[in-house]
């Protein structure tokens, strides 16, 4: 062991160090609070884009890069028939950008559904809309206006694509959609699953295409919710397996619960 | 070294100490959370909580490292020494940053739910059966729990409650915190790593960490090694010559039991005493003599050479041993003397010295 002089014996209590020793504390001193700075700013500079979180996944920009999340929307009021599909959505009617009709997904204040999700039938609702791509979502503000059956508001058509057999990552459709900056990857499992606890929708990103989409939307066999064990297989890569169908703008994957299997 | 208990014996040393590690603690936020920042790229898009997140988390992860380091270095560098000093306060400030780690998460990640944080804690991360995709959550809040209890029970009373062997082993529970850190890191934020930066901190940090402690080892294995009976009488040992004891420092001589003997030179006369500071272990023959006192070199507690005790008004007290002479050979009864029991200084023949 390298030893200080006998004059350089360091005591504690006593507060004094000898010179030799004093110029080597203080440089150690200093380099640890240098150090210190230098490593968080380096750390701090080249912290991930959380938007690069689902690289290998999901819709891709014009440059090629993953599709980043719009900023939130202004409060807007739409129009549109709330009907579940595993969870509450609101069908909007067909538009040029969207001629099957366009399906927005829904979501309460935080990570809950909204209170009145048991509701049906052609509805007002006010909220912000978040987007990420193609994945859209109302963040519903205030309860839902009911409206008469003549406004001619209905469920989007349905298209059967058959079963398919899908890998990517299950996340949650809020988080994903922009609510949560990463809203992907295994540091925000605990927090997507907390989403899928409150009854927010559960998507599969996907790794390649399906039917033209990157995300599809999950529920049980039966069409109500699907099985809790999911919430195992979130934020990893999985493969899912079951029916897959169209309604509107939105493919939804029926899962098989024995056909999920993590990649 | 007092005599009652304060919640802080603020000395100098401990003050400029606590001082420089707050201020690298303070630069490495600011520098992380405020200046880094400005030098990403336009659109990225994480947001402050979520920052804040990593900015405590991998700060606990440094400070963790670096005060495992300390022990190493002061093994390999005596120059390190001071730096234990005050290392209970770096461990304290530790806890206190991963603390602030742990409340980001719970205010952001866990925030906005039905369900109570604790109750999420424990139910949102659950699949254990797949090291694919491990649950790294209770992982950090076990080694968060560990620093909490080393913080808490850091202070001297604990030290003198508890014991210093079982004060000691309690807090050697450092390490198995560190492993616990490495494996919350591992399984967690790693997986999604894009860039080499927090691999870099926690493969780089780790790996150093486990160097230095090898490398202490290695230096040490030596002087670890039991000293060997003496051939004339069994029950002594062989502790070495007269020669081997450094002027106004002490020779230490490793026993079978796995404690040591610190034997010393003063006047032309050698004494022995226990190598392990009552108060926290702390290697007594690596001291130096001061006034008839052997002085710690890790807190400054003294212990007169004759008698093994503090002097007044302090009470802590290690034992001494019998020791003899065959020649220029130093002989070392191995049992210890009952503490507090007086010793005659072994003078040394003028022939031998």
């Amino acid at each position: 062991m390298r030893e200080t002089g006998q004059d350089e014996f360091f005591i504690g209590w006593s507060g004094k160090a000898g010179p030799r020793l004093a110029r080597f504390l203080g440089l150690v001193a200093m380099v640890c609070v240098a150090g210190m700075a230098l490593v968080g700013f380096g750390l701090g500079s080249r912290t991930d884009d959380p938007a690069a979180g689902l690289l290998r996944l999901g819709e891709r920009d014009a440059a090629g890069g993953p599709v980043r999340p719009d900023d939130w929307g202004g409060e807007q009021i739409l129009r549109g028939h709330l009907s579940r599909i595993g969870y509450p959505v609101l069908h909007l009617p067909p538009s040029a950008a969207h001629p099957r009709g366009r399906v927005m997904l829904l979501s309460g204040d935080g990570k809950r559904a909204p209170e009145w999700s048991g509701q049906a039938g052609p509805v007002e609702l006010r909220g912000s809309v978040l987007r990420r791509g193609a994945i859209e979502m109302l963040v519903v503000d205030g309860p839902a206006k009911s409206l008469d059956d003549a406004t001619g508001l209905s469920p989007a058509g349905r298209e059967p694509l058959g079963r398919w057999r899908i890998a990517g990552e299950i996340c949650d459709g809020k988080c994903y959609a922009g609510a949560m900056r990463p809203g992907s990857g295994v540091a925000h499992r605990a927090c997507a699953n907390l989403c899928l606890i409150g009854d927010l929708p559960a998507v599969l990103v996907t790794k390649d295409p399906v039917a033209g989409s990157h995300y599809l939307l999950l529920a049980g066999p039966d069409g109500g919710a699907p099985p809790a064990l999911i919430r195992d297989a979130v934020a990893i890569p999985v493969e899912l397996e079951g029916e897959v169908e169209r309604i509107g703008n939105v493919l939804v994957l029926r899962l098989d619960a024995q056909r999920i299997r993590r990649l | 070294m007092s005599v009652t208990y304060r919640p802080v014996g603020w000395t100098r040393s401990k003050i400029v100490y606590d001082a420089v590690l707050l201020a690298g603690v303070a630069l490495y936020l600011i520098g992380f959370m405020r200046f880094a920042p400005r030098t990403r790229l336009p659109g990225t898009l994480l947001d402050d909580q979520s920052l804040a997140i990593r900015a405590y988390g991998t700060c606990a992860f440094l400070l963790l490292t670096l005060v495992l380091m300390i022990g190493p270095l002061a093994r390999l560098d005596a120059r390190f020494l001071p730096l234990l000093y005050n290392r209970r306060h770096f461990g304290v400030i530790t806890c206190i940053v991963a603390a602030s780690h742990l409340i980001a998460v719970f205010d952001w990640y866990y925030a906005y739910s039905p369900l109570s944080p604790w109750v999420a804690l424990f139910a949102t991360d659950a699949a254990y059966g797949d090291l694919r995709g491990f649950p790294f959550i209770p992982l950090g809040l076990a080694a968060f729990l560990i620093l909490l209890v080393l913080a808490a029970t850091s202070h001297d009373f604990w030290l003198n409650f508890l014991t210093p062997p079982v004060w000691k082993s309690l807090h050697m529970s450092i390490y198995a915190a560190y492993a616990l850190a490495v494996g919350h890191v591992a399984f967690g934020a790693l997986q999604d790593a894009r860039n080499a930066g927090l691999p870099a901190l926690v493969v780089g940090g780790s790996g150093m960490l486990l160097g230095l402690h090898l490398a202490a080892a290695w230096r040490e294995r030596r002087r670890d090694r039991p000293a060997p009976a003496s051939a004339a009488e069994p029950d002594w040992i062989v502790a070495g010559t007269v020669g081997d004891v450094p002027a106004g420092r002490g020779l230490i001589v490793p026993l079978a039991d796995g404690s040591s003997v610190a034997i010393f030179r003063e006047d032309g006369a050698l004494s022995a005493i226990s190598n392990l500071c009552a108060h926290q272990n702390g290697p007594l023959g690596e001291g130096r003599l001061r006034d008839g006192c052997v002085v710690c070199p890790w807190h400054g507690y003294e212990y007169r050479l004759r008698d093994g005790c503090a002097p007044a008004p302090f009470t802590e007290r290690v034992a001494t041993y019998a020791i003899r002479l065959d020649g220029r050979t130093i002989l070392l009864d191995p049992r210890p003397n009952p503490l507090g029991t007086a010793t005659q200084p072994l003078a040394i023949p003028r022939e031998t010295r």
